[in-house]
């Protein structure tokens, strides 16, 4: 009898005991997971890419659940290894950007804040920088479509179509933000509206491709009041800052109950200055953790982001730098400064306290270097800046003459590195 | 065959459509449609992309002014949104799928129907035309394939696309020897 019970300890229940002391099975988190469903932002319950309230919630968490977003790329687009420069120009930027959520945190309400803890980014394996005809910050130097199609992992981006160079991983979310409530739609849309009759560039709300489609589309009951995500405001969104890394905290200010949490555009690498319009742009599975701050909202203009090292992990160990002053060709008036009407500027060579000219000036320094001592072609040069190379603020009262640098991190060449 | 006022005829509208729209990223988006001779094919049926790059070729080697590029559209739905708007008004497409979008029927079923024309025929592809497009383009574009129709793969004689009914007027009148008309 006695040898049988041993037999039965020994054979049935230690291997049973055992198998369940393996790590995988010792688990704490709660999940709250929004996962992709069909292709497109079309075909997903979890997916919309306009801002209003009534956008209904997505999924529920509480405070400390691990909330899991699948995120899609910032065009909702359908490129791959294989894309080229032709299919630049049929895609719909009706779908831009396509945003997982919104995310209802429960207990949360207007006037709270809600901070934002990234915990991870799982990045694609494929991702892509573009040239988009009349957009970026160099539209009018460079007005032909380009695409340079990205190999990713957790190591480096590298690409057929930029040889010899890895980006480095350093993964953000391109946009994350919570819903604005309605009294921000309207003083939101009213402002945008008067620099649109300004000459302004801005992207007024418009139906199509907008979703969900029910509010926001062609026959959504709010189709005029559903705000484009292009530009970042009070709630955040297409902030494109590359210092909300893993490991920092981001705080909203809340402008509805349940603040309507939601992320997309992640970027796997990312310049300071974005500047072709697009960094190494991915789908990927993003992990963040919230904390409601109760009433901390009403004393917030904007997002804030509170970090530790991560802003000193992405520097670079090796660099070139350029220095640009607002100088600019006689008879020339950059797309920045067209609106407000500045004949005057048309034959100043020097232009005063304009930060934007001297990141211009900067920049066309650099694009210039990275073709004559690197080899690339302009528009390599101009998709390295926009994943590679920050644009930076050297000083403001230096009249007239502000500088800002452009920074390359010189390891991004494999010739410089093990 | 055209001298330098007809080609700077050609281009002008879309300058001044371009200095109106300058301001907006996205309206110089649409500028850039309407900057460059754009021959649509989509992903979704293959043999369009290969060939419409060949007929790009040929035509900026014939009529350079046009600037013609390929693009590319993921889906047949984007096919018809950007062809039936006008916003592309040159499509490359088999037989069977330039029937359906004319039809509105088959992988455009959910899409409607679109009207179009043919400009042009290479074996089993079709270049179809939106109706509206200007005579004076479509003859260009015409002009400029029948001066190379040896070099583009499954052409059809000049002869036999003159016999099609639904082809584009602009067309019809190259074949038939009539000069350039004006841009109205």
């Amino acid at each position: 009898m006695l040898k049988k019970i041993l037999y039965i300890l020994v054979f049935t229940i230690l291997p049973s005991v055992f198998a369940s002391a393996d790590t995988t099975d010792s688990t704490w988190m709660t999940k709250v997971e929004l996962k992709k469903t069909g292709t497109h932002c079309i075909d997903d319950k979890n997916c919309f890419n306009r801002y209003h309230p009534k956008i209904p919630p997505a999924a529920k968490a509480d405070p400390g659940d691990m909330i899991i977003f699948h995120t899609r790329d910032a065009l909702d687009a359908e490129f791959r290894l294989d894309s080229t420069a032709d299919d630049l120009s049929t895609f719909d930027l009706g779908l831009v950007h396509p945003m997982t959520g919104p995310v209802y945190i429960n207990g949360a309400k207007r006037g709270d804040a809600l901070e934002v803890e990234l915990i991870d980014i799982a990045p694609d394996e494929y991702g892509y920088t573009v040239i988009i005809p009349g957009f970026g910050f160099l539209r009018d130097v460079f007005p032909e479509p380009y695409i340079v199609n990205w190999r990713l992992t957790r190591i480096g981006a590298v690409s057929d179509g930029m040889p010899g160079i890895t980006v480095p991983y350093e993964a953000f979310p391109g946009s994350i933000g919570v819903l604005p409530g309605e009294p921000e739609i309207q003083k939101w849309k009213a402002r945008e509206a008067d620099l649109a009759t300004a000459g302004g560039v801005v992207l007024t709300p418009s139906p199509g491709g907008a979703l969900p489609a029910k509010i926001c589309g062609e026959n959504g009951k709010y189709k005029d009041d559903c705000l484009r995500t292009i530009p970042p405001r009070e709630n955040g969104g297409n902030m494109d800052v590359q210092q909300q890394q893993i490991g920092t905290k981001i705080i909203f200010p809340c402008f509805i109950d349940g603040c309507g949490l939601f992320a997309g555009d992640i970027h796997y690498a990312q310049g300071d200055g974005e500047v072709s319009g697009t960094a190494i742009e991915m789908g990927s599975v993003l992990t963040v953790r919230v904390k409601i701050l109760p009433g901390k909202g009403t004393d917030m203009d904007m997002p804030v982001t509170l970090g530790n090292d991560q802003i000193i992990d992405m520097e670079p160990t090796r660099y070139y730098q350029t220095l640009g002053i607002p100088l600019k060709a006689n008879g020339e008036i950059p797309p920045s400064h067209t609106y407000l009407d500045s004949e005057k500027l048309l034959n100043l060579a020097n232009v005063s306290e304009d930060l934007t000219i001297s990141a211009r000036h900067a920049l066309l320094q650099m694009i210039d270097y990275l073709v004559k001592e690197h080899g690339l072609t302009r528009e390599q040069a101009y998709i390295l800046c926009s994943v590679a190379v920050d644009l930076r603020v050297g000083q403001v009262v230096d009249v007239p003459n502000f500088i800002v640098s452009a920074v390359l991190n010189m390891n991004v060449f494999d010739k410089y590195r093990n | 065959m055209f001298g330098k006022l007809s080609i700077l005829r050609f281009v002008s509208i879309f300058v001044i459509y371009i200095l109106l729209v300058g301001h907006a990223p996205w309206g110089a988006y649409q500028a850039y449609r309407q900057q460059h001779l754009l021959i649509m094919s989509t992903r979704e049926d293959a043999p369009t992309y290969p060939f419409s790059k060949i007929l790009v070729k040929i035509i900026n080697q014939e009529l350079p002014e046009a600037s013609a590029r390929a693009a590319r559209a993921r889906t047949f739905k984007r096919v018809q949104s950007l062809f039936s708007t006008g916003q592309m008004p040159l499509v490359l497409l088999s037989k069977k799928n330039a029937k359906a979008l004319i039809k509105g029927k088959g992988p455009f079923k959910k899409y409607g129907s679109a009207n179009a024309q043919i400009l042009y025929i290479f074996g089993d592809l079709v270049l179809l035309v939106q109706p509206d497009f200007p005579n004076r383009h479509a003859w260009l574009i015409t002009n400029a394939i029948v001066q190379a129709v040896d070099k583009l793969p499954g052409a059809i004689s000049p002869l036999k696309v003159k016999k099609i009914t639904t082809i584009h007027p602009g067309t019809l009148m190259v074949l038939n020897g009539e000069n350039i008309p004006d841009l109205k």
